[in-house]
């Protein structure tokens, strides 16, 4: 099981939708999905049209008095399931500070699930924390999305520190969102620098609005525009953070009965 | 069952499902897709006797194989690309194979029947428009000239965390559209449209009269083992897995046996000349199957430790793949001669002949009770001379007289006791199994040094001598504890317990 943290310590870069889309292409590569919203503003979920609630809230899943799998729904696309937002999850801090090892509580939720996915997503809140410390204790990547602004590319440095601090260090894989053309400063960075540091993906995300008509249409972008401008750029960005494959055909996972 | 599957009549209509759904639930309809199944099995049954249906599903221009294997979800995988038939071996790796492969073992998987599918799905959403359930009808017909129009079958599948309202879409279907009560799968459906009876065997058991005439009898359980090496000739001339052959010498051995056994109550002429016919048959069959056996000798080699080895018995494996060959021309031309085309037609006719015979006599049941004393006597006296350092021959001819029995248990099956009948050849079957390793141990140690030397007169790397006999030592290891085994069970067959079932026999079945 391959765990991937969508994750950056700014609010507002386009966590949500990069996590959903690329776990949308992951299932539709064949690849048996979990998307955990661990955000309690609940995009993600809302997305997925699935209520913002977990039974016995975030506390039952962080101290494991509910198995997690319980709790998994399944989204309208085959292999992609949901691990749902709980507005508990606010608290999500304080619940891991009372646990044993509170910065490895993650690790040993998600581990019953290993043989079940090949892949986990998670959709982080925005913040430094034991929630993102955690997360960069159980992710083999976290990928973090980036303005094309000079303070932004700082806040990747400063996540690389953060990085460095945990013993078994993630793969930290930046890429550049939101992306507006029309700006000298976003083509200048976005031409420079994956030229420069490894750690930034040559694949770009644009700041279109048919990527904000993901609340709107509720499902991932390659769903309702399979061959649009946005589709393609996070289907290089799956290609490229994710080894996925290229897709032959824009086809959606069917239902296999 | 598969998981969520209801089958309706044929005649049902899907909108009969739709508007049963849609008087309750919020409804989104997906536009009708077409499909086609090949519902796959072995000759035998071996998918539908452990609980799995096999198809290989092709929609447009996708073919993934569907297994369903008694747990919630279907497992699938990308179908191969050639055609069926095929061995297990031979697809590519997946969970799907994983799970059959233990099931299907040597044999190949046969498309047995084959389905046109007009699918309708229906999304059953809940207030958000967010699917808690998919509900796929499949308007199903058997392909070919038949077109014979098969149940409606629906498939309730709940998405994960919303199984509760699958379980009340099924309910309310089964309420309102009533299913038909069996518990037979769509695909086994197919195979019974198709002509197949899932679970039994190609040419089915003969029910004797324990009161009709031997001869008459003795005719039917003949025509039955010409019908099973009938059914099994052409997967033999098509090479398209091991079992058949072995299934035809099964019934050729049957044959040879109860001429032998019962040979006096035939014709004279009969008699001999098909004694002759027979053995000429098994002769043609043998090579081949020694080769078959070989191979798999090969096969099961991969876990062990001379499997690490198994580089270095390349040039025997295809030396063996070599003879093989030889031997399936060999065998296709003498099955395909006048002398082999001819054999299965005469010898019906000569049965008919004797089944219309009016030769006085006593009843079945006399007679083969009769005929299994005797066996089981021949194999007691010749057991009291084993021990463990008996030459194999002396076990060979111990071996035959078992397999004599066997045969006329078998044949006679339906006029014995059931229970003595069942105890007698467990007994048999476990002592029969410990002969025929130590047999097979024998013809493979012969054979392996006269490969052994013929490879090495042509060059054979020192590895690939020092492989084989690696090889040896693990045979000769099967042989020890066949032999360690074979004390425990030939203890069991004489003793008193398996002697009062043998002479349980003689009474009337129930």
């Amino acid at each position: 099981m391959n765990t991937v943290a969508v994750y950056n310590i700014k609010g507002g870069v386009g966590k949500t939708s990069t996590a959903v889309n690329l776990a949308y292409l992951a299932a539709c590569e064949g690849r048996r999905t979990l998307l955990w919203d661990l955000d309690p503003q609940a995009a993600a979920t809302y997305i997925f049209r699935v209520r913002p609630r977990v039974k016995g809230g975030g506390e039952r899943i962080v101290r494991a008095r509910r198995p997690i799998d319980a709790a998994i729904k399944g989204t309208d696309f085959d292999r992609l399931d949901l691990l749902p937002a709980d507005f508990t999850y606010r608290h999500m801090d304080l619940m891991l500070d009372r646990t044993k090892r509170p910065t490895q509580r993650l690790h040993r939720v998600l581990e019953p699930l290993s043989d079940e996915y090949d892949l986990v997503i998670l959709d982080c809140p925005p913040s430094v924390s034991l929630v993102s410390e955690n997360v960069l204790r159980v992710a083999d990547t976290v990928l973090s999305p980036l303005i094309p602004t000079v303070l932004s590319v700082r806040t990747l440095d400063q996540l690389t520190d953060f990085v460095a601090t945990v013993k078994k260090r993630p793969r930290l894989l930046g890429f550049f969102s939101m992306v507006d053309r029309r700006k000298r400063l976003h083509r200048d960075l976005v031409e420079q620098l994956p030229a420069q540091r490894s750690d930034i993906a040559t694949a770009a995300i644009p700041g279109l609005s048919l990527i904000e008509q993901m609340a709107v249409q509720r499902a991932p972008v390659p769903h309702y525009a399979p061959r649009s401008l946005a589709s393609r750029c996070y289907q290089r960005l799956y290609v490229e953070a994710l080894d996925g494959r290229p897709r032959i055909d824009s086809a959606e996972p069917g239902n296999d009965h | 069952m598969e998981p969520g599957e209801l089958l309706f009549g044929a005649a049902t209509d899907p909108d009969q499902v739709s508007a049963a759904l849609a008087s309750r639930y919020e409804l989104q309809i997906e536009p009708p897709t077409s499909a086609h199944w090949t519902c796959l099995d072995t000759a035998d049954w071996r998918l539908h006797n452990a609980g799995m249906t096999l198809r290989d599903a092709r929609r447009g221009r996708g073919r993934r194989l569907l297994l369903s294997h008694g747990a919630p979800e279907l497992l699938s995988a990308p179908a191969p690309a050639r055609h069926w038939p095929r061995r297990v071996e031979t697809l590519p790796a997946s969970p799907v194979r994983e799970r059959i492969a233990p099931a299907v073992g040597v044999r190949a998987l046969l498309p047995l029947a084959e389905v046109d599918v007009r699918s309708l799905e229906l999304r059953v959403l809940d207030d958000e428009a967010k699917t808690r359930v998919r509900v796929r009808v499949d308007q199903q017909r058997l392909a070919g000239h038949q077109h014979a129009a098969l149940p409606l079958r629906v498939v309730v599948a709940p998405l994960r965390g919303y199984e509760r309202d699958a379980q009340r879409c099924a309910e309310l279907l089964g309420a309102t559209v009533t299913p038909i009560g069996d518990t037979n799968t769509a695909v086994s459906a197919a195979f019974a449209a198709a002509g197949h009876t899932p679970g039994q065997p190609t040419v089915p058991a003969v029910q004797l009269d324990p009161g009709a005439p031997t001869v008459e009898s003795l005719a039917a359980v003949l025509r039955r083992w010409i019908d099973i090496i009938d059914s099994v000739r052409p997967g033999v001339l098509a090479d398209i897995d091991i079992e058949y052959l072995h299934d035809m010498r099964t019934a050729i051995r049957a044959t040879r046996s109860m001429l032998r056994i019962a040979g006096d109550l035939l014709p004279p002429m009969h008699a001999a000349r098909f004694a002759e016919e027979f053995a000429w048959l098994g002769r043609l069959t043998t090579p081949m199957r020694d080769l078959d056996v070989w191979l798999l000798e090969f096969a099961a080699l991969g876990d062990t430790k001379v499997g690490a080895e198994l580089a270095d018995l390349t040039p025997l494996h295809e030396h063996l793949g070599t003879q093989r060959r030889r031997a399936l021309r060999d065998l296709r031309a003498g099955l395909t001669s006048p002398r082999g085309s001819a054999l299965s037609g005469e010898w019906r006719t000569a049965l008919r002949q004797i089944a219309g015979s009016d030769l006085p006599g006593p009843s079945t049941r006399v007679v083969a009770a009769e005929h299994a004393r005797v066996a089981y006597r021949r194999i007691v006296r010749a057991a009291v001379r084993v021990t463990d350092q008996t030459h194999p021959d002396e076990l060979h001819l111990l071996r035959r007289r078992c397999k004599r029995m066997r045969y006329l248990l078998d044949g006679y099956a339906s006029v014995y006791p059931r229970g003595p009948h069942r105890d007698v050849l467990a007994a048999l079957k476990q002592l029969q199994d410990c002969l025929g390793d130590i047999q097979d141990v024998d013809v493979q140690r012969r054979s392996l040094a006269e490969l052994a030397s013929t490879l090495q007169r042509r060059g054979a790397s020192a590895d690939t001598i020092l492989a084989i006999g690696a090889m040896r030592e693990r045979i000769l290891q099967r042989d020890a504890a066949a032999r360690r085994t074979m004390a425990h069970r030939l203890a069991r067959f004489c003793g008193p317990v398996t002697r009062d079932h043998v002479v349980q026999l003689q009474a009337a079945p129930e």
